[in-house]
């Protein structure tokens, strides 16, 4: 590659050799170190074909002369030459150099910026907090300090896990990781008395108690609010009666299985999108700040949906250019009165309530009893479901504290 | 004169020998020291030599190559000398035989 290059920048020739003692002539111009490269024989000259350079074949010019060969020159290639076939286009000659300085001065500034791995956050909120630590579109690659954005976004974004920032050509590249959403997870008091009580009715499925008093076992029903642990601890004396009461930060796992139920009503008299066929694109040029629309005019349709694409003009990998072109394509439509069909309502009232399932499985939520009923008349398609989940039931609420019983008179008298 | 270049001829016979012993003994490589042609060949389609004279006759099917010592025919189909140096050179094509002519 970079033989051929320097072979282009000096020029050679491509030529076929004649005469008596050609092969002569070839051991000479070794011996005078003139390359030779591309050798192969002519048999309808009776000489060699062969790729010389430029300043070779002048310096060969007294050896043809010597061994009684003629050279004819069959191609001139390499820049001395077009350079010559061009001399009189000084002006296409000044545009190039313009071209290629003005590629080098954009080639100094951000002109794309691509945020990728965003869930929660939008890629137009990173994309203005850039812009206010002034390092938005049209900033000069030398002012910007990837590390120092990337401590920054995880520093002003709780949300950002981790993230990546880098520079490549004339683009930004933001990569960003963010947290896993946080459970709900009911905080434990740190201390106090509070005892554990069902956030809601249910029938007890399973308890687990680490700390407090259980009041509750596994079957029993229990309505909202009900103490499931309590935070009283009763210390009995040799007699079997509460000596003591120490009250704690009750502590257990209780779940419950409880009731969720769903509903959705679908009407089966709808306005349907329907496409007319009628479509339009229109182009505009955007140079920095000026914008030149071309082509055909856009169309006013009554209702449309418009696209709008952005192709942005990449000369190499990743050496993109503040030119953009927009291609808007509109098409038609229009709403007609339209009614689902069983089949169609039923499919998409049951996609709702898969979806309502879907919520519960993703939490881990084991679901006991499904029940789901569809019903359908001449105006509605509804859908009736029911499901029994086990669930956490329990919450934390303030223990009430009951007096301390009094000392018998024997403990007093002690 | 015959019986001149006649002794010239011994003489340098000898002083090949001794420059052979020479460089035996103080193992040096025999390219360096006697100018040993050095043929390099790629499979069945590449050959690269060095240490040669010049080319001594050249078609599509052979070429014979001058060297200190010996002619080196290359013998094949579409033979072609890629680059043609002082130093070395580099024939292409499909190679059938090498052979050394004294």
């Amino acid at each position: 590659m970079l033989l051929s290059m320097l072979k282009f920048l000096q020029g050679f020739l491509k030529v076929t050799l004649t005469g008596s003692y050609p092969e002569r002539f070839l051991n000479l111009c070794i011996r005078r170190n003139i390359l030779i490269w591309n050798l192969c024989p002519n048999k309808e000259a009776g000489g060699f074909d062969f790729c010389i350079s430029l300043k070779g074949f002048r310096a060969s010019k007294e050896l043809l002369k010597k061994t009684h060969t003629t050279v004819k020159i069959r191609k001139k290639c390499g820049l001395p030459f077009f350079l010559y076939r061009y001399r009189a286009r000084k002006l296409f000659a000044l545009g190039i150099l313009i071209c290629v300085l003005l590629l080098g001065c954009f080639s100094r500034y951000i002109w794309k910026i691509e945020v990728n791995g965003t869930s929660s956050l939008s890629q137009d909120m990173i994309l203005s907090w850039l812009e206010e630590q002034k390092t938005g579109f049209g900033t000069k690659k030398q002012t910007v300090d990837c590390a120092e954005i990337e401590a920054k976004l995880r520093s002003d974004f709780d949300v950002i896990a981790w993230t990546s920032v880098k520079l490549e050509g004339t683009k930004l590249t933001v990569d960003i990781q963010e947290n896993l959403p946080e459970e709900e997870v009911v905080t434990l008091p740190k201390e106090g008395a509070w005892d554990l009580v069902a956030a809601e009715d249910a029938k007890i499925t399973s308890i687990y108690t680490r700390y407090g008093t259980p009041l509750v076992q596994k079957g029993d029903v229990v309505s909202k609010g009900a103490i499931l642990i309590s935070s009283r601890l009763e210390i009995l004396d040799d007699n079997g009666e509460v000596a003591k009461e120490n009250y704690v930060v009750s502590d257990g796992d209780v779940t419950g299985s409880v009731s969720r139920s769903y509903e959705e009503t679908l009407p089966l008299k709808y306005q349907k999108k329907v496409y007319t066929g009628n479509e339009a694109s229109s182009y505009t040029l955007q140079m920095g700040g000026v914008r030149l629309p071309f082509g055909k005019k856009p169309v006013s349709f009554s209702a449309c949906e418009t696209v709008v694409t952005d192709h942005q003009l990449e000369l190499l990998p990743d050496l993109y250019l503040p030119v953009h072109l927009y291609v808007t394509k509109q098409k038609e439509y229009v709403y007609e009165p339209s009614v689902y069909t069983k089949t169609e309502a039923e499919a998409l009232v049951t996609a709702g309530w898969n979806a309502f399932l879907e919520k519960f499985e993703q939490k881990g939520i084991p679901i006991i009893v499904k029940n789901v009923k569809i019903d359908t008349d001449g105006k509605n398609c509804t859908i009736h479901g029911k499901i029994q989940a086990e669930v956490l039931i329990g919450t934390y609420a303030p223990a009430v504290r009951r007096e301390q019983p009094e000392l018998s008179a024997t403990e007093s008298l002690e | 004169m015959i019986k001149k270049h006649r002794a010239s001829k011994n003489d340098t016979k000898r002083i090949n020998g001794s420059r052979e012993r020479l460089a035996q003994g103080l193992e040096l490589p025999k390219d360096v020291s006697c100018g040993v042609v050095i043929v390099t060949v790629t499979g069945r389609r590449s050959l690269v030599l060095e240490n040669y004279r010049g080319i001594v006759s050249y078609d599509d099917d052979c070429i014979v190559i001058q060297t200190k010592e010996c002619r080196v025919s290359v013998s094949g189909c579409r033979l072609k000398v890629d680059y043609y140096t002082n130093e070395e050179m580099k024939i292409v094509g499909l190679i059938h035989s090498i052979s050394y002519e004294v």
